[in-house]
Parts: C-alpha cells; structure tokens; sequence
C-alpha cells in the first residue's frame, strides 16, 4: 500500500512539473514565426521559395527581386526555406501559406534537390518545426512515409515526434539547443543582413571561398557522384509530389535544383525524368562553372555570400526568362 | 532497445514485476535469461547464435580443464577456448579490417591485390560478452574460480541484460555467486538505484545525446570550420563519451540492483585524475583490470626490466585501443595512451612525487585532462587523414572562420564540467541528504526529477558510443 502511495505520488509530481516545465519553453517554431510575419506583411509578396537549406541559405530575396525589376518583371519574393526539408514539411508548409490566402502570391518555386525520402525525421530532430507538424492532423500522412520508406525511418522517431507535440518530452532539449533562440532568417532579406558578421554567421554564409584542397576534395566527389547511376525514378516521383500538391494548393510551380557537389543529382536527371514541369537544375558545373570555383562555395553543399548573390541572380534571369516566353518576347528553356 | 526508450521502461517493469513476483531463484533464473536474450534478439535474433555458441564454448572448455589434472589436456581445451572465442570476434570485428588494411599496404607498395571482405555487420556488445567469457575460461584454468555446474547460471552470467551489450565486464567470480543467493526485495535499496538510474539517465539522454547531434558535424567535415569551433568539438566530445559510458554504466548498475544483483564500478571520476597512470584507474575500470590481469601480467607485466615492461605496456595498449574498434585510430589512441604510461612511468621513478599541493595538484590534473581530449579527437575522427585535419584545422588560421557551436555551448560545457565538479566534491553529503529525507518527499521529489529529465531528452534516440565496441 505504501508502494502505491509513493508511485502515485511520484506520479502526481511528474505531471504537475510536465506542465510547468513545459510552459516557459514552450515557444512556436521557426515555421510558425515565419508564417505570422508572413500573415501580416504578405500583402506584397508575388513569389515564395519553398525548400530546405539550399533556399533558407542562398537565395537572397533582395537580390532576386532587383534582377526582376531590372529585367522588367518588378517581383516581391519571399524566402521560407528551412534546413533539409522533406517532402512531407514542404506540402504542410505550402499548405500553410494557402491558407494565409495571400492576395498577390502566385508562384512557389520549389526546391528538390534533396534525394527521393530523405530522411527527414533523422535530419531534423528535435527541432521545433519537426516536433509542431507532428499532429494528429498529419497522422496518416507521417505513417505513409514510414511505410513508404520503413528502413530510413524509424517509427519510434515519428511517435516521440508526436509525444513530443503533446507534452514537453524534449522541450528543454530544443531549448537547451538553442533552437528556440533562432531568427527566422528570412524576416531579414535586405541584402546587406546578409553581408553582415550576423547574416553570415546565421547563414555561415562565409565570405572566403573553400581552400584549393578542400576544393579539390569537393570536386572530386562530385565527379564520383556523377559516374554513380543517377536515382531517376526516386527523384522524379519526388519532384511530382511537389509539384502536383503546390499545384493543387493552387500556386504556379516552378522547381529548382541548386549547384551543389555532394549528391548525385546527376544534370541528366530532368531531361531523363520528363516532367510535366519546368525544372531549373543549376547542379552542372559544365553549363555553370562559377557555383563550382573555390571563391563562391562555402563547402561541399552550400554557396558562399558571393555564391549565393550569383545563385539569387541566375534565378531571377532563369525566372525572367520563363516569364518571357509568357509574354511572347523568349525562347522557352525548361532545364 | 537503448536504457532511455520508453520499449526499454516498458520491457524492464514486466521484467521487473515477473521477477520479484517469483518465490525462489530457481525460477527468477531462467527468467531473467528469457528476458536477456529476448533484449539481445530486439537487436537482431540471428546474433543470439552467437551468444549461444560463445556460451556453450566456454562452458564446455571449463568443464573439461578441470576434469583432468594432465597439464597438456588442460593447455589444449584452453586454447580451444581462447582461440574459439577470439575467432568469433575475429570474424565478426576484426576480419574485414584487416584484410581492407593489407589491401591497401599492398596498394601502397605497387602490388594492385584485393582480398574479400565479409562484410558482416557487427553483433552489438560482441566484445563484452566474449570478454566476460574468456575470464571464466582463463580464471577456471589458472584456479582461481571454482565451475559451475549449472549451464543456465553460466548462460546468464554472459548474457545478463543490465550488462550485456556495453558492460561493465562482470567476472565470474563476482557474479556466479550471487545467483545462489535468495534476495528479498525489502533488502534492497531501491532508492539508491532510482537516483543512479536518473543520473545515468541524465547523463546519457539529457547531456550526451544533445552535445552529440551539435558536434557530429564537426567530426563529419573538420575542414569547413574553424579552430575555436573544433576546439569546442573536441571538448564535446570528451564530456559527450564520458556521460555516455558512465551513464550507460550507471543505468546497468541501476537496472542490476534493482533486480538484485551487484556490479561493478566502472568508472570514478577520471577526468580529475592527476597522471595517465590514475586515469586508467578511473576510466572503463572493469576493461583497465581485465587488461592487467589477462594481457599485460601473463606477459610478464613489469617483472622483467623496465624495457620489457615498456614492450608489455604498448602491447596491452596497443590491443585495449583495438578492442574499442577496428580501426587505425583506436589502435593509435591507444598507443598514444601507451606512450604517455611510458613517459609518466619513466617521469615518476626519475622524479618521485613530492607533497602534495594544491597548485600542483591542479596543474597535473589540467594537463592530464588536455592530453585525455586531444587523445579523444583522434579517438572520434573517422579516419587519421580526418583527424589530421581536425588538429591542422585548430592550428591552422586558413580555414573559413566559423561560429556554429559558439559561445552558448562553450556556456553548456562548462556548465556540465561545473556540475561535474560539484557532483564529485558534494557527492557523499547528497547521498545522504537523499537518504535521510521521508518517501513522500523522495517519491514527489523523484516525480519532478523525471518531468524535468525527459523534458531535456531528445526524441531522436543516439545509440550507446560503446555498443559498437
């Protein structure tokens, strides 16, 4: 009897410091942050990136917006991109900035450069985004991706995702991670927040480029990359997943792939693959030597500061160009 | 099914109940060896073959050595287990290491030959219980144990949940005699264990596994950052494989006490060690004394002059690196531990130990802890060539200046070495204090321990760093 008075005790104790624990760190998420600035200035926006670091770091939204104007499609463009988002986020994210019913928004261009199923549980643990779109609402479609790909993705992952949701299981762990300190990077999309100490250290967007040995190294395994049989039908069912759910949301899908030199996203990929969709895959140190000299990359994934000006500046030509072909004035181009 | 998942909580309370509920040792045994394997097969089932075969080895060689008196008999069932059990982790650990190993020397000197490997996985614990094994056999052969008849009592002392898979290497001579003795629940101290269970499990969950996913980049690709952040790396990960280990030892000690049983200490508090000597003391005790007394004694240990001494020293290192992991690294880890015994063995007998003060007391103890982290950044690099570019990346100011650990976790860390400090200083007063407070106040207090533990543990689950020793 004594036995059960203490555990009930104990009990009482744990329930009661769950819920006071739980409430001071208790914040919302990055994408919730993001997306209640984007409810109240998104009046002004035409276009939104959508993807994982490959958006959240090197698309500069300024510098985007400027080559627009300058070509004659004056453009305000939003950046919501998050480290290595899935598939399963990208759709929620999307379906989220619907339902802000943006009055000007009609392009979402999507990042897939990430491989088919990654592994986005294990990618992004702990976060707080990751933990807040664990909900009953997303039950069934967190389910179907673990029994779409059940040896990248534990289920026990997914389950103390949804724990997590619902009590403070891990709470102070995000905490203590620093995450819930975190700007939402793309509230500051002026150019020069990101030339400064705290936009580069934010982005780790370094102003040098790689050494020549690190280089080398880089360029090495991208050459080992490309002689590696590209993953077509994987890569092709993703980037139509993206594309058909954007499209769905109503949005005009454009989906993008970036320079980088550790995946085998192999340039073939998209004529390979023959979607239905205009992808503009920069992931070709052939036709797009720069992203690939040592002064515009800051490592094997990403672009440096300089990089990421000329990555901002290649898409808004890209996108200018398709614009173009709209308007009657250009040739289309869909790679 | 790691100590900090919630399968594990739910498969030691059935676990725990069953075995407290049974009347007699007679049939708490053959379920506490029901539920080990069934805690081994969760990782793959096709491995408790192994176990089984390890077991069956061992068990029979004993009992053949001492059925006869014939010097040579014994010898040759010895061996048979000797060899037996190092071939089984020899196939599974070492094997592809070393035939990767001699294909690239042979690549090295011109001659283009490749060899197959197996490519086997590696059965979590392997090293552990062939270990735990190979003392019995040894210990039997030497005289120093008496058999047992009992082959399930054999069985369970290899493959004893609590320990199986990261340790502590129990010997038989301390185990097989608990297994005769009845234990009745109001004899133990469950409060004692609860407050290691939830030390360990802090250590494990709430220190260790968050420090892991901060630093792993780093270790993954030292050449993106810069000095101050691998600087940072390196001194996470010593605190990240300390409240690893000894967490994981703490939960083990726990989860056996709670079932009444007593294991080993593993680990005191190494990192206040004042030499290396003191710290191999301190750090993975029951491998240190396995070490000592089946590989560096029966060698000849330090009775035949002090170079003898010296090659016995960096053999026994040498090998301990190489049971951690078949790698280069870990065999040069331990040869720099090597090395450093050596030098302080040499050190010590030159210029013997004055009194003792503080400032020097100290300095040996920051000096020691500096060699003990630069020893673990080699420890953690996934290969040398990685590993001399973590040390070029921290002297080196080419490298892109980088701020991703930062101040917060230089904050972090030297928090936890704070609390460290003060855990080892106020240890026994807080022992006490636990002891002597009213079970209400304990069983509220243990209450809003566990909110707060489970509040700072990640949901992603990080293995045991020693699981795959």
């Amino acid at each position: 009897m004594t036995t059960l008075r203490n555990i009930l005790i104990a009990a009482a104790a744990f329930c009661l410091f769950c819920w006071l624990i739980g409430k001071p760190i208790d914040r919302p998420s990055e994408t919730t942050r993001t997306l209640n600035y984007l409810a109240e200035h998104g009046d002004e926006y035409d276009l939104i990136f959508v993807g994982p670091s490959y958006v959240e770091r090197q698309i500069i939204p300024a510098v985007f917006d400027a080559e627009m104007t300058r070509r004659g499609h004056p453009m305000r463009s939003f950046n919501a991109g998050f480290a290595a988002m899935g598939n399963e986020e990208h759709t929620e994210i999307t379906r989220r900035i619907r339902d802000l019913a943006l009055p000007k928004l009609e392009w979402v261009v999507s990042d897939v450069t990430i491989r088919a199923y990654l592994r986005f549980e294990l990618e992004n643990p702990m976060k707080s985004r990751t933990i807040e779109w664990h909900s009953w609402r997303n039950l069934v479609r967190v389910l179907r991706y673990y029994i779409a790909a059940p040896v990248q993705s534990k289920l026990w992952t997914h389950v103390s995702h949804t724990l997590a949701h619902y009590t403070n299981l891990g709470l102070g762990a995000l905490w203590l991670r620093g995450q819930a300190s975190l700007t939402p990077p793309i509230l500051e999309s002026a150019p020069d927040f990101f030339s400064t100490p705290a936009g580069a250290r934010h982005h780790r967007l370094g102003k040098k480029g790689v050494s020549a040995k690190v280089h080398e190294k880089l360029m090495d395994r991208y050459a080992r990359c490309a002689r590696m049989k590209p993953e077509v039908s994987r890569h092709s069912d993703r980037a139509l997943d993206i594309h058909t759910a954007v499209s769905d949301l109503g949005f005009r899908s454009i989906l993008v792939i970036a320079p980088v030199s550790y995946r085998c996203t192999a340039p073939d990929w998209v004529d390979a693959a023959g979607l239905p969709v205009t992808v503009l895959a920069f992931n070709d140190p052939e036709r797009y030597p720069a992203f690939y000299r040592p002064e515009f990359r800051l490592n094997a994934n990403h672009l440096n500061y300089a990089g990421a000006v000329r990555y901002s500046t290649l898409l808004a030509m890209r996108i200018s160009a398709i614009l173009d072909v709209e308007k009657g004035v250009g040739r289309p181009d869909r790679r | 099914m790691l100590f900090t998942e919630f399968p594990f909580l739910a498969f030691f309370a059935v676990c725990f109940g069953v075995h407290w509920a049974l009347p007699s040792q007679r049939e708490r045994k053959p379920w506490l060896l029901l539920c080990s394997y069934l805690f081994y097969a969760w990782w793959d089932w096709r491995f408790l073959g192994l176990i089984l075969l390890v077991t069956v080895l061992n068990y029979a060689a004993a009992l053949r050595i001492v059925a006869t008196t014939d010097p040579r008999t014994r010898k040759r069932w010895i061996r048979a287990s000797l060899v037996g059990s190092l071939s089984v982790l020899g196939a599974f650990k070492y094997f592809d290491f070393f035939v990767a190993s001699a294909t690239e020397m042979l690549r090295t000197l011109g001659l283009g030959a490749e060899f197959p490997v197996l490519q086997i996985v590696l059965p979590v614990g392997i090293s552990f219980f062939t270990f735990q094994a190979l003392s019995y056999s040894l210990d039997i052969y030497r005289g120093k144990l008496r058999e047992t008849r009992h082959f399930f009592d054999f069985a369970l002392y290899i493959a004893f949940f609590p320990q199986l898979v990261a340790g502590p290497i129990v010997r038989a001579r301390d185990f097989l005699p608990q297994l005769e003795r009845l234990r009745r629940f109001a004899d133990i101290d469950v409060r004692r264990y609860l407050v290691l269970f939830a030390v360990g499990f802090f250590k494990k969950a709430c220190v260790s596994n968050n420090v892991s996913a901060a630093i792993d980049p780093l270790f993954a690709a030292p050449w993106d950052y810069g000095s101050l952040d691998l600087c940072l790396a390196a001194l996470g990960y010593t605190i990240q494989i300390y409240c690893d280990f000894s967490g994981y030892s703490d939960m083990a000690i726990a989860i056996a006490g709670l079932l009444g049983y007593e294991l080993t200490l593993n680990f005191d508090f190494p990192y206040f060690s004042r030499n290396v000597r003191e710290f191999w003391r301190r750090w993975h005790i029951s491998l240190s004394t396995w070490l000592r007394d089946y590989l560096y004694v029966p060698l000849g240990g330090s009775r035949h002059g002090s170079f003898l001494t010296g090659q016995n020293l960096m053999i026994t290192m040498l090998l301990g690196g190489l049971w951690h992991g078949a790698a280069w690294t870990f065999v040069c880890w331990g040869g720099l531990h090597g090395a450093a015994l050596l030098v302080h063995r040499q050190w010590s007998s030159r210029w013997p130990a004055r009194a003792d003060s503080a400032l020097r007391d100290w300095t040996a103890r920051t000096a020691t802890f500096v060699w003990v982290v630069f020893c673990f950044s080699l420890f953690r690099s996934h290969s040398l060539e990685s590993a001399a570019h973590f040390w070029s990346g921290i002297l080196s100011s080419e490298n892109p200046t980088t701020d991703v650990l930062g101040g917060r976790w230089a904050v972090i860390f030297l928090g936890t070495a704070l609390l460290h400090v003060l855990s080892h200083r106020y240890r026994d007063k807080l022992s006490g204090r636990i002891e002597s407070v009213s079970a209400t106040t304990f069983s509220f207090a243990y209450g809003a321990v566990c909110a707060g533990l489970l509040a700072f543990t990640p949901t992603d689950s990080t293995p045991f760093i020693y699981f795959q020793f």
